[in-house]
């Protein structure tokens, strides 16, 4: 009689435990299914990796008012040929080629080998590219003299013409005439802004300024204003004149984001309160507006993990984006589900409106959690959210995921970039039919309320671009058609945990294959639907 | 591994917490588990975690509210939890305002943010914000009333209706802010919750979370910026009876204290988050 019931026992027991199980496991199918046919897809068009026999990536894009795709890039050995037949013109006087050893850096492993594929590299050349509409040709390649600096952005105006933005080598005045702007105390870092014809084949000018160290943006505004920022905001007017500097608040290991309608900024990071209550890590975001300073988030760890409110999951704002309309966009990390960011940023006791994918959190260990918010900053309300998480095999439970990037796209979607462990959340038409880990790309609806695109990109995502950033994305309207390219730097081949070794992937490539060195860039044009009433009437009259 | 990673702790409600069915089986079971519940203190010295809140909140949402940090502001605050009425004396004071730095223009007690001269560890003076200090003291609470509400749900059988119950209590504070005391009538909710360990099951102690709602005029809070209808005050605090020390409980697991940590291992690292 004991013996039946404990055997009984058992095998309920068993059975609940199988039951969990079998929950959890279906977690990364249940939900892989449940976007594997999305309701409004975003369809890739074309992806090629660019580059030659040198090593270079891709790192920002721009849509022409043609309709034609310029993408950025630096390279850091030569030769630099694009496409692997066209040959990079020089603008300026070109200074004696980089001494590169790729044989000896390909050998070097994980970490060793990305701190010599960044951004800050002494190597760095600057080189633009002129791609067709539909991505299926170079138009034009140009280069400035080598080690005059890198591109960590760009921008189009009205009239077609490049600005870059990137951190200055030590040749930069070999490229043309250089004016220093700065009026910053100076900086060991310097940055600079470049204006290039909307041919790509001249300089019109060229500035310099001190930097942050983040990686120098640009931005142009619907007043046509340039605003470069580095260590603080400089505005240029089209013909190279500085028309306003705004003193930014410097960052240090903070993030910011500066709105191109009124230069206002938003600064965002983590305080740490030594308490030895959890949370430790609590997001403190702050908005510099004209006179005033509004912080939002910064709870004291005490309130947030008062057992009334229990949201003690370490959390920090780890990347800031104002949007052309003034929204704000924040990649947030947590280490757990029970994070601050469900609540409103003024309101901790208030939760979100917005569920997003409503992904569960359940079953997690200490991980790394993307949270990815859109913030009205004037109403403080999100607009917006989602928790972004990877899914394990092995038993369903939340995996870790990072973005590195988010961009809102002309129609309102959103577009962010990073890197996943295994069990990203692909649809059905992604790139990549092997291990759902590594490198990836996805698209948003505009509340992240569903997927549009995920795809995983092996061997992409392998150079930083800018500060902590492997990738580019530009977004516009061309041919009636809302659109968003991604750039990165890819090598020949990457794995995704058990399956490869796998090239980047390619569609309708004008280059199928890598070309050389240790990174090549990559490309890729994503078509988000069709420009429909006004949005393509702006752009036709653009 | 630190004694923190081997000792794990959870929360869990007690039926007690049910207070509307328990009003229904008053000579019950659940009516003795009541019975059984202690007498819980409010003290400032314990536990050493913040336990308390005090907001202020504009019920039309228009300005931002108040979040001050809190705990008992002395040793001699009590609460008895009784399915009748409950009784207690206590007092919350404030000890931190969050979100106190930069404008304060679009905050409900941001008039109330005042700079202060401090001095940093090399001796420089500087000026930093500071918010109100507030106190909130509890005179009297009335005997238990239970509000009910019909909701209608929809379900996959159809609309099914359903009873809510609301326990609350009548409440009379004092609330103090920079010494501008105004008396207010509210309303008490309370529950009762155990934590116990998770390896021995052992229950570590009883808390009785309390949360009390006021609503005060502007005036009286000494706002300069006042929202159209009254402010609502709300606080967030915790009535705890210690059932067994952690230090005990460490004992039964077999986990060495720091000290014998020390006596046992020479090198160990006093610094470990124990």
């Amino acid at each position: 009689m004991t013996c039946s019931v404990s055997r009984t026992a058992a095998f309920i027991a068993l059975c609940l435990l199988l039951s969990s199980t079998t929950a959890r496991a279906n977690r990364l199918c249940g939900y892989t299914r449940k976007y594997r046919n999305v309701p409004n897809p975003a369809e890739p068009v074309a992806t090629s990796y660019c580059g030659g026999p040198g090593t270079e990536y891709l790192a920002a894009a721009t849509f022409q008012p043609d309709g034609s795709i310029v993408a950025g890039g630096t390279a850091l050995s030569a030769p630099l040929m694009i496409g692997r037949a066209v040959q990079a013109e020089v603008i300026g006087r070109d200074s004696a080629e980089p001494l590169f050893d790729t044989e000896a850096i390909s050998k070097l492993s994980g970490r060793s080998q990305r701190g010599h594929l960044t951004w800050t590299h002494p190597n760095a050349t600057p080189f633009l590219v002129r791609f067709s509409a539909d991505l299926q040709d170079v138009l034009y390649a140009v280069r400035l003299p080598w080690r005059s600096g890198c591109i960590t952005d760009m921008a189009t105006d009205k009239a077609g013409n490049v600005y870059i933005a990137g951190m200055a080598g030590e040749t930069i005045g070999r490229a043309g005439a250089v004016k220093d702007v700065s009026a910053e105390d100076p900086c060991e870092t310097t940055a600079y802004i470049a204006k290039i014809s909307p041919d790509l084949k001249k300089l019109l000018w060229l500035r310099t300024f001190t930097d942050a160290g983040k990686g120098p943006k640009v931005r142009i505004n619907d007043k046509g204003e340039i605003g470069a920022e580095g260590g603080w905001l400089y505005v240029f007017n089209a013909r190279g004149d500085v028309t306003h500097v705004t003193k930014l608040q410097k960052v240090n290991k903070w993030v910011r984001a500066v709105d191109p309608r009124d230069h206002s900024y938003a600064l965002g990071g983590e305080r740490f309160w030594g308490t030895g209550r959890e949370p430790w890590r609590d997001p403190r975001l702050q908005l510099g507006l004209p006179e005033k300073n509004y912080q939002m988030y910064l709870w004291p760890g005490p309130l947030a993990g008062l057992n009334s409110l229990r949201l003690v999951s370490d959390s920090s704002v780890r990347k800031l984006h104002i949007g052309d309309d003034g929204l704000l966009y924040i990649i947030g990390w947590s280490d757990g589900g029970n994070s601050c960011f469900l609540r409103e940023p003024c309101d901790i006791r208030r939760w979100i409106a917005h569920k997003g994918l409503q992904l569960s959190a359940w079953g997690v260990g200490a991980t790394s959690f993307c949270h990815l918010l859109k913030i009205d900053p004037v109403a403080a309300r999100v607009r917006g959210y989602t928790l972004w998480c990877a899914f394990r095999g092995s038993d369903g439970a939340p995996n870790g995921l990072n973005a590195s990037i988010m961009r809102p796209a002309t129609d309102g979607s959103i577009c962010i970039a990073g890197g996943s462990a295994f069990g990203l959340l692909q649809t059905g038409n992604t790139l990549h039919k092997g291990d759902p880990g590594g490198s990836y790309i996805s698209v948003f609806e505009t509340d992240f309320s569903c997927l549009r695109f995920s795809s995983i990109l092996p061997a992409c995502g392998a150079a930083q671009v800018t500060h902590r950033n492997s990738y580019g994305i530009a977004t516009g309207i061309a041919n009636g058609r809302h659109l968003a390219v991604y750039v990165t730097g890819a090598r020949r081949e990457g794995n995704t945990y058990s399956t490869g070794p796998h090239p980047a992937p390619t569609l309708k490539p004008f280059q199928p294959e890598f070309g050389g060195g240790i990174t090549d860039g990559w490309i890729g044009l994503i078509d988000l639907g069709a420009a429909i009433g006004a949005e393509a009437d702006d752009a036709a009259e653009d | 591994m630190t004694i923190a990673g081997i000792t794990g702790l959870a929360c869990v409600p007690i039926c007690v917490a049910q207070l509307d069915e328990m009003l229904d089986d008053l000579d019950g079971t659940k009516a003795a588990k009541a019975a059984a519940v202690p007498k819980m203190f409010l003290k400032e010295s314990a536990p050493r975690f913040f336990t308390s809140s005090i907001e202020f909140h504009d019920p039309d949402e228009e300005l931002w509210p108040t979040y001050l940090l809190a705990r008992a502001a002395d040793e001699n605050g009590w609460f008895l939890y009784d399915n009748k009425q409950h009784k207690g004396e206590f007092t919350v004071k404030s000890h931190l305002m969050a979100q106190v730095d930069g404008t304060q223009d679009r905050r409900l007690g941001g008039s109330l943010v005042k700079m202060r001269e401090v001095e940093n560890k090399e001796g420089t003076k500087y000026k930093k914000p500071f918010g109100p200090e507030v106190v909130v003291t509890v005179k009297k609470i009335e005997p238990i009333q239970v509000d009910e509400k019909t909701i209608t749900r929809n379900t996959n059988k159809g609309p099914v209706e359903k009873v809510i119950k609301t326990v609350w209590s009548p409440v009379t504070a004092v609330i103090d802010v920079e010494g501008l005391q105004t008396t207010a009538k509210g309303r008490l909710y309370a529950s009762v919750k155990q934590k116990e360990n998770e390896v021995t099951k052992k229950m570590e102690y009883i808390s009785a979370p309390i949360r009390m709602v006021f609503s005060v005029k502007g005036a009286a809070l000494g706002l300069k910026k006042r929202p159209s209808k009254p402010v609502r005050v709300q606080v967030y605090t915790e009535a705890f009876a210690k059932m067994a020390s952690v230090e005990d409980i460490k004992k039964e697991m077999g986990v060495p204290t720091v000290k014998e940590a020390v006596e046992s291992d020479p090198d160990v690292d006093l610094d470990l988050d124990l």
